[in-house]
């Protein structure tokens, strides 16, 4: 086939422009150490790499409110802990009261001690998180929930929960409302009236009435002592569910974390063994543009 | 009469005319367009004598260009499809770039967002963490209108691409046209014999003009070229250029387009009618990748303002006001054609974000009724409106004249208005409007899940509500709720088989009943005062991140991203796959070309050897027949 010189130039020309092109993007992707720099690289991977950089976003946060619900039900387990070893100890104080032997001098003193456990129990349930909110309130978390007024004790708040979105569509509720703690014991009355009679009906000195009324107080003491542990035989159960989410999560971010490095980094082995041959490639095309523009007739006329 | 001398003459003039023409040919082995030129020799008549018949020497019967004229006009058609390519791709990787660097993209912005919904969620409260959300919304927002502002200026590009091309266009035109003029003279004043030069630079001519758009050409018989572009539009008749144009879009003012003035002024549109060159690279551009990803980005701003403003409406602040909008609600563009004559208008209303598409919509009148045609696939529906279709309600009304048509679009502008409105971090809608409650005293085991309301709109309630469970509340021995507070009851509930869960409206309020209550107990639903503690609707918020919303439930807003972004991808993809095959197909078409018509320097080199020694030769005859006289003279001499 007959050539015209033009040709023989630019077909020369093209090989090494070519060749120039292609080393670049092998050096593009060796610098960035991604396989896919634009979308056009590969659109399906880069949809992917989008979608996997939002999993892992969510992941991260759904762990951040793992930790968060993990210290707000730290916190109510301590405080119920508490709340039980208090009411352990006015159990005993009633064992004690209910003793013929007491005189009502000494009856006097046991209800003021037991008093002293009903504030102590009050100001337990006004209990705040670091944020100040108050965290037996339901969903008023603003005002103090629990109110002492004379020898009443009213509650503020409501029935609200609060949940924690640990996972999708898994949540956990990090908060029980004072109502169902305190005060909706099942088959019993709320615990600050029954403190209250153990008081009052201590303090009236009438021995007749005390046995009875102690007797009654002591099976009100039970029920509430184990609707407590109830509760508390659930805040661990969502402690334990908290935790196997959170094992959960980490696990799935590293499958997230493995995917995404597939779809997106470079394979350094084969990148640099093909940056290797485009580069030959390009010294032999510029070497033999020069051999062959060498020669000419009008070299030897 | 023919003899040594003459001929010698007539050959030293021949060969003369080759030298030259193969000077000419080196001297323009470079020049682009060149065909080389060869001297057709012929002999002279032959003259009778006596009896036989005596060859009187050469003459050079023209000189022609060497071509074929079926590679030339493929290097042209293969021009033509290479630009075009070509300059799609250059426009499709601007975009393609755009999206690239995922740390400038939607992605990151629209998932830090959600994430500060959760910690809201987390502590509904607390001002530091709302503050965070309106930042990080701001952020959102910004990020919007980056990326529509990027789109509109490759928009700008679009066009300025346009006025230079349409410039370039009309210059090459009118130099066709002047060389068509110098050609039919220059025929004619050489006898039929054709103007090689002025040939070549005309066809050189076409080539660049192929470049820039399609043409196809008809030869005079003058031997000027009729150029005419798209499906027939003129561009040179002979010796005139037409002059192309560029002007406003009728919907919008934003983009131009290309065509011709009539004249009587009319401009006419004949943007889809082109075919082949950079211009339809731009054009095709800018309607298959530009303006979809300009809508496509703009489904997600109106999806999301749409959807997030429903579920913020329904929840409640820190104040305890019904939220009302967080971002600025968005509406569909109209846009009249600007021809139009008659007073129509159309009113656009979006009733279901999740049904909208990222398409265009044209309404035209025919003079009786309306017709809709959905631009991303011409389908059409005809009526006299109003029409429901794709979640809008489009409602045309006024005297609209035969003919005027208007452009709808959903979702072409809800990017760059995308904005937060939402009054400040107390404003922020964390909380329901209503709470329950199972009252201290109840003995049974009863209690409300799942409430809802649909409507703030009659909220606040006048005072709570409340649900006591009778045995007979429907009449004796139909145990349910008696209901106070609101109108509705009594409720039907029995213990004995509902006690899993049974579902209740009364109003716009929705809520479930589950357990066994006892006669006398009571359920209440009250205003949720003070509740700075609720997250429920901060959580139902923080949800629509991954529920599919959009296109149908097909996709979430991340989904609908990620198609922008893949489609951007596919397309660039496709257009560089396509431009190298294109540039291989171009390259191959110019080698066949230049096989025939270029010069070969060697080959030039030998035929001025050629030449020259023919020439050489020539000379020695002239020299012989000089000899020959002389020697007749000295014989006849005294």
């Amino acid at each position: 086939m007959r050539l015209s010189s033009v040709q023989i130039f630019q077909q020369g020309i093209n090989a090494i422009l070519n060749q120039q092109s292609s080393l670049q993007q092998t050096q593009l992707q060796l610098t960035s150490g991604k396989r896919v720099n634009t979308p056009s690289d590969d659109p399906a991977a880069a949809v992917q790499i989008l979608a996997l950089g939002e999993r892992l976003s969510a992941v991260d946060q759904y762990q951040r409110n793992a930790d968060f619900a993990e210290g707000q039900l730290a916190r109510e387990e301590t405080t119920l802990a508490s709340v039980g070893d208090r009411l352990q100890r006015v159990r005993e104080l009633v064992i004690q009261a209910n003793n013929a032997t007491q005189s009502a001098e000494s009856r006097r003193a046991i209800a003021t001690e037991i008093d002293a456990q009903l504030e102590a129990l009050v100001a337990l349930a006004n209990t705040t998180d670091t944020n100040g909110d108050y965290i037996f309130a339901g969903f008023q978390t603003d005002e103090i929930p629990f109110v002492r007024q004379g020898n009443v004790v009213t509650y503020q708040g409501d029935d609200g929960q609060r949940f924690v979105q640990i996972a999708d569509g898994s949540q956990v509720a990090v908060r029980d409302s004072g109502a169902s703690v305190f005060q909706t014991i099942p088959g019993g009355q709320d615990v600050f009236t029954t403190l209250q009679e153990i008081v009052d009906v201590l303090n009236s000195g009438m021995p007749t009435e005390v046995n009875t009324v102690l007797e009654q107080s002591l099976t009100n003491l039970d029920q509430t002592m184990e609707h407590l542990l109830e509760v508390r035989a659930d805040i661990g159960v969502r402690l334990n569910q908290v935790d196997g989410q959170r094992e959960i999560n980490e696990s799935f971010t590293l499958q997230l974390q493995e995917t995404l490095s597939e779809a997106q980094d470079l394979d350094y082995v084969e990148a640099i063994s093909r940056f290797n041959l485009q580069l030959t490639a390009l010294q032999a095309a510029q070497q033999s543009y020069v051999k062959t523009q060498g020669l000419s007739l009008f070299n030897y006329l | 009469m023919a003899d040594l001398l003459g001929i010698g003459a007539t050959s030293l003039l021949s060969l003369q005319q080759a030298l030259n023409t193969t000077g000419h040919n080196i001297a323009n082995a470079n020049t682009p367009g060149y065909s080389r030129q060869q001297v057709d020799f012929s002999t002279l008549p032959a003259q009778l004598k006596g009896d036989f018949y005596l060859g009187s020497g050469v003459q050079v019967d023209g000189v022609r260009r060497v071509y074929d004229q079926f590679l030339i006009d493929e290097v042209r058609g293969r021009t033509a499809s290479q630009s075009n390519f070509e300059s799609f791709h250059t426009l499709a990787s601007r975009l393609d770039n755009l999206l690239a660097d995922s740390a400038t993209g939607l992605g990151p912005v629209l998932q830090n967002f959600f994430n500060a919904m959760q910690d809201v969620a987390n502590n509904p409260g607390s001002i530091p963490e709302r503050q965070v959300l309106l930042g990080e919304a701001n952020v959102l927002a910004d990020r919007f209108h980056y990326l529509d502002n990027a789109f509109a200026s490759i928009n700008d590009e679009v066009n300025s691409r346009l006025e230079v091309l349409v410039s370039e266009i009309n210059s090459l035109a009118a130099n066709i046209a002047e060389l068509n003029n110098d050609i039919a003279r220059a025929t004619t004043l050489g006898g039929g014999q054709p103007p090689n030069d002025l040939l070549d630079a005309r066809d050189q001519l076409l080539n660049e003009l192929s470049g820039k758009v399609g043409v196809t050409t008809v030869e005079q018989s003058d031997g000027s070229l009729n150029v005419l572009i798209g499906n027939g539009q003129p561009l040179v008749i002979g010796a005139q250029a037409s002059r192309l144009q560029t002007f406003s879009d009728p919907y919008d003012g934003s983009r131009l387009v290309v065509g011709y003035a009539s004249p009587s002024g009319h401009l006419t549109d004949i943007g889809r009618f082109l075919n082949g060159g950079e211009i339809q690279g731009v054009l095709d551009f800018r309607e298959q990748v530009l303006q979809p990803a300009i809508n496509q980005l703009g489904l997600v701003a109106a999806g999301l303002t749409a959807t997030f403003n429903q579920q913020h409406r329904l929840g409640i602040d820190l104040n305890g006001q019904p939220g009302g909008d967080f971002f600025n609600p968005l509406s569909a563009t109209v846009a009249a054609h600007g021809d139009n004559g008659g007073t129509g208008s159309v009113a656009v209303t979006i009733d279901d974000v999740s049904e909208i598409t990222a398409s265009d919509y044209l309404l035209r009148y025919d003079g009786s009724q309306y017709q809709l045609t959905r631009l991303s696939d011409n389908t059409t529906q005809s009526g006299a409106g109003p029409f429901v279709v794709d979640g809008m309600t489009i409602t045309p009304s006024g005297s609209p004249a035969v003919g005027d048509s208007f452009l709808i679009r959903p979702t072409g502008n809800a990017a760059g208005l995308f904005d937060v409105i939402v009054s400040g971090p107390a404003g922020i809608a964390a909380a329901a409007p209503l709470r329950d409650s199972t009252t201290a005293s109840n003995s049974g085991s009863a209690a409300i899940n799942d409430l809802a309301i649909a409507d703030t709109g009659s909220l606040p309630l006048a005072g709570s509500i409340t649900l006591t469970f009778n045995p007979d509340a429907l009449g004796a021995g139909i145990p349910g709720f008696d209901v106070a507070g609101i109108a509705g009851g009594p409720l039907a509930y029995d213990p004995a088989s509902e006690s899993n869960g049974k579902s209740f409206t009364l109003g716009d309020i929705s809520f479930s009943v589950s357990g066994v209550p006892a006669s006398g107990d009571s359920l209440v639903i009250e205003n949720n005062l003070d509740g700075s503690g609720d997250n429920r609707n901060a959580l139902a918020l923080a949800a629509l991140q991954t529920e599919k919303l959009l296109d149908g439930g097909l996709s979430s807003y991340q989904d609908v991203y990620g198609n922008l972004v893949a489609d951007v991808g596919v397309k660039t993809h496709q257009a560089e796959a396509g431009m190298t095959t294109e540039n291989i197909l171009l390259q191959q078409a110019v080698e066949a070309r230049d096989s025939v018509s270029g010069v070969n320097l060697d080959e030039e080199a030998a035929n001025l050897i050629r030449y020259q020694q023919a020439y050489q030769a020539s000379a020695q005859m002239i020299a012989v027949a000089n000899e020959l006289f002389q020697t007749l003279l000295n014989a006849t001499g005294r």
